[in-house]
């Protein structure tokens, strides 16, 4: 009696194994025949030019991965301009039309939570850029990662270029010689973290250096050209004369501001921004913008790209990226001034 | 005591909720319409999209309006015919169900077609090839050779005996060839002095550009062939001062980085092209096709000369910066 049990057990047993072993077999077998994959990419606005900028260099990573590994890449990039809604849709799209993983701009980093779900719920991993969506949020699942620039750094990096400058020669800020640089402030969305952090890390800096400022006003521009142009055409008539220095939490916003100057034919005043975009980069070198903070932009999208590619392709995401707690990845950073 | 009759019409209304329930929560009566998708292969002829803006946005409001799943593909090289070839077969292998192409060479898609390496419905976008035979399934695009000629009237009306330089085109493909050949039927015969310019390297029209006006200023006109040169030509004078005015800066393209330039005055006319209704009409005519319905054929769209001032026409405006 007591043998024949055994005897049946030994049948289930190795009746388990086969279809481990099968189930094994089924999976390498799917991870070898991946020949395409595809990637759902939502942008929070498409005509923001840092933005598009990392856009650019995704389509670049994706036609060279394609060259590099001879597997097809489709990336369904979607503009959610601005509206959380429309991204909220485009998710659902995304994972009806079978993307293997999204990469995701959030509108609004607060709201992130329904679009955590759709994807817990069909398992598509996540890649959060430029807008991280709140801890809370983060830590529900741990196919959720995150790709963007420290903004505390790019503030300091910001500051420092105005205290650099001021330390060689007061004189080229400080204008009007009356001891105090005297500056206006051009911010980014009020709900954006990074325009928070990037406005108080940059004054601070400020001040640490020992640069005499007094605040004449600053506005809310939401990252955006023509906003910014239009404050600023504004307060050149309001305080004639009186602005040294422009603080700007993105080029764009500083170019617009440069736009605004030239309408006015203004001189004199310096202008800082951040981002290293294109057009931002333009101005440096053109000398119209005093400096401006650049996050390598091959880096920033060859990171984004290489977790997606690594989620989709079911690869553990590569050791040479050292996500923080597994999930992070923060671009590093660096001053662009005019070169001499 | 509950009646046999009462126990009877619980009875019933209990069934009745239960069909209910499965008229509105179910497919097992109602049975709903299964929404077909159709993937639509989008491969156009260079290795960007920047002069495709307002052709993807007609192409996106396409896709939602007819259910197809298109997937936008650009070279990994300018003007590679066999990177093309390469890539219409790697769409077919994966399931697209139709194709629309912006050919390197029209005649080369024409042939893979004849062939039977195309299987699946052609949509040919701005290629003289399809649009003259009806070879493939659907054509679509822009006349060019009558917007050079367009252009070459516009310079001998407005820069009487002024040599032009031509920009662009030195790889000349299907749509700048063909803008040039207009110009010049236009401008050879009324005697005017043409130079085919050459550059090289980014940023070389615009140095060609500075170079021509320190040369012969007001005594030369800038015809452009592309987009690519025209926007270098117009950053050269996009610099108030930095150098003597030219006659005349022209050209065609759709982007508003030239748009913006046009709006500033740095060009003097555009020849636009209805990109909007370009990209719509050929994923509609490639879904339909799909789906095996009748497609219309179409042909040529609307494009037009402007100046600075029709920017801010109603008819322009709806054209050349289209709501999503």
């Amino acid at each position: 009696m007591e043998k024949r049990k055994f005897g049946r057990a030994r049948w289930l047993l190795a009746g388990l194994c086969v279809v481990l072993l099968l189930s094994g077999c089924k999976g390498m077998e799917k991870a070898e025949e991946k020949k395409s994959i595809r990637i759902g990419v939502s942008l929070y606005r498409g005509d923001d030019t840092f933005i598009n900028n990392i856009r650019g260099e995704l389509e670049k990573c994706a036609k060279e991965y394609e060259q590099g590994h001879g597997v097809k890449v489709t990336l369904d990039i979607q503009d959610a301009k601005g509206s959380q809604n429309i991204q909220n849709n485009q998710v659902e799209r995304f994972i009806s039309l079978g993307c293997d993983v999204m990469c995701i701009n959030p509108v609004d980093r607060t709201a992130a939570s329904a679009m955590i779900d759709k994807a817990m719920t069909a398992e598509v991993p996540v890649v959060f850029f430029n807008r991280k969506p709140v801890e809370e949020d983060m830590d529900r699942w741990d196919q959720l990662f995150y790709v963007g620039a420290e903004a505390r750094e790019s503030a300091v990096l910001q500051g420092s270029i105005v205290v650099d400058r001021y330390r060689e020669d007061p004189a080229s800020l400080d204008k009007n010689g009356d001891g105090v640089v005297s500056y206006v402030l051009l911010e980014g969305e009020s709900s954006h973290q990074d325009s928070l952090i990037r406005t108080e890390w940059s004054i601070q800096t400020l001040k640490d250096g020992g640069v005499p400022i007094e605040k004449i006003t600053g506005g809310i521009a939401n990252w955006e050209r023509s906003q910014a142009s239009a404050l600023m055409e504004q307060w050149l008539e309001q305080y004639p004369g009186r602005i040294e220095l422009v603080v700007c939490n993105n080029d764009d916003m500083a170019l617009g501001a440069i736009d605004a100057l030239e309408r006015a034919e203004a001189e004199g005043i310096n202008l800082v921004g951040i981002d290293g975009t294109t057009p931002g980069l333009e101005a440096v070198e053109s000398g119209k913008l005093m400096g401006t903070v650049s996050s390598d932009k091959e880096q920033y999208a060859g990171a984004i790209f290489a977790i997606a590619v690594d989620k989709a392709m079911g690869q553990e995401i590569r050791q040479e990226l050292a996500l923080e707690n597994g999930k992070y990845y923060q671009c590093p950073q660096q001053i662009v001034e005019k070169n001499p | 005591m509950v009646t046999r009759k009462e126990k009877m019409l619980w009875a019933l209304y209990g069934m009745v909720l239960v069909f209910l329930f499965l008229l509105s929560s179910t497919n097992l009566f109602i049975k709903e319409k299964e929404t077909q998708v159709y993937g639509v292969s989008v491969i156009i002829e260079d290795t960007s999209d920047d002069n495709y803006v307002n052709f993807k946005k007609g192409m996106d409001l396409a896709a939602m309006e007819f259910h197809a799943d298109v997937s936008f593909i650009t070279l990994y090289d300018k003007g590679s015919k066999k990177q093309q070839e390469e890539l219409i077969l790697r769409e077919q292998q994966d399931g697209c169900k139709a194709l629309v192409v912006s050919p390197v060479d029209g005649d080369e898609i024409l042939k893979m077609q004849a062939e039977k390496r195309i299987n699946v419905p052609l949509v040919l976008l701005n290629s003289e090839a399809g649009a003259a035979g009806d070879k493939a399934a659907g054509a679509i695009g822009f006349d060019y050779y009558h917007m050079g000629q367009e252009l070459g009237l516009r310079i001998t009306e407005e820069q009487k005996g002024k040599k032009v330089y031509l920009f662009g085109g030195q790889n000349p493909d299907e749509v700048s060839g063909r803008f040039r050949d207009g110009i010049l039927s236009v401008l050879e015969p009324a005697g005017y002095e043409v130079v085919p310019q050459k550059a090289s390297g980014e940023g070389g029209w615009k140095a060609a550009a500075g170079e021509i006006a320190q040369r012969d200023g007001g005594q030369a006109v800038i015809a452009a062939l592309d987009p690519v040169s025209l926007a270098e030509a117009a950053q050269a004078f996009s610099e108030p001062d930095l150098l003597p005015e030219i006659g005349g800066l022209y050209g065609r393209g759709t982007t508003v980085r030239l748009l913006n330039y046009l709006d500033r005055g740095v060009i003097q006319g555009l020849c636009v092209t209805d990109d909007f209704s370009a990209g719509y009409l050929s994923v509609k005519t490639a879904a339909e096709l799909a789906g095996n319905q009748a497609a219309e054929g179409y042909g040529y769209l609307k494009s037009c000369f402007i100046r600075q001032e029709d920017l801010r026409d109603l008819e322009y405006e709806k054209m050349l910066y289209p709501m999503e």
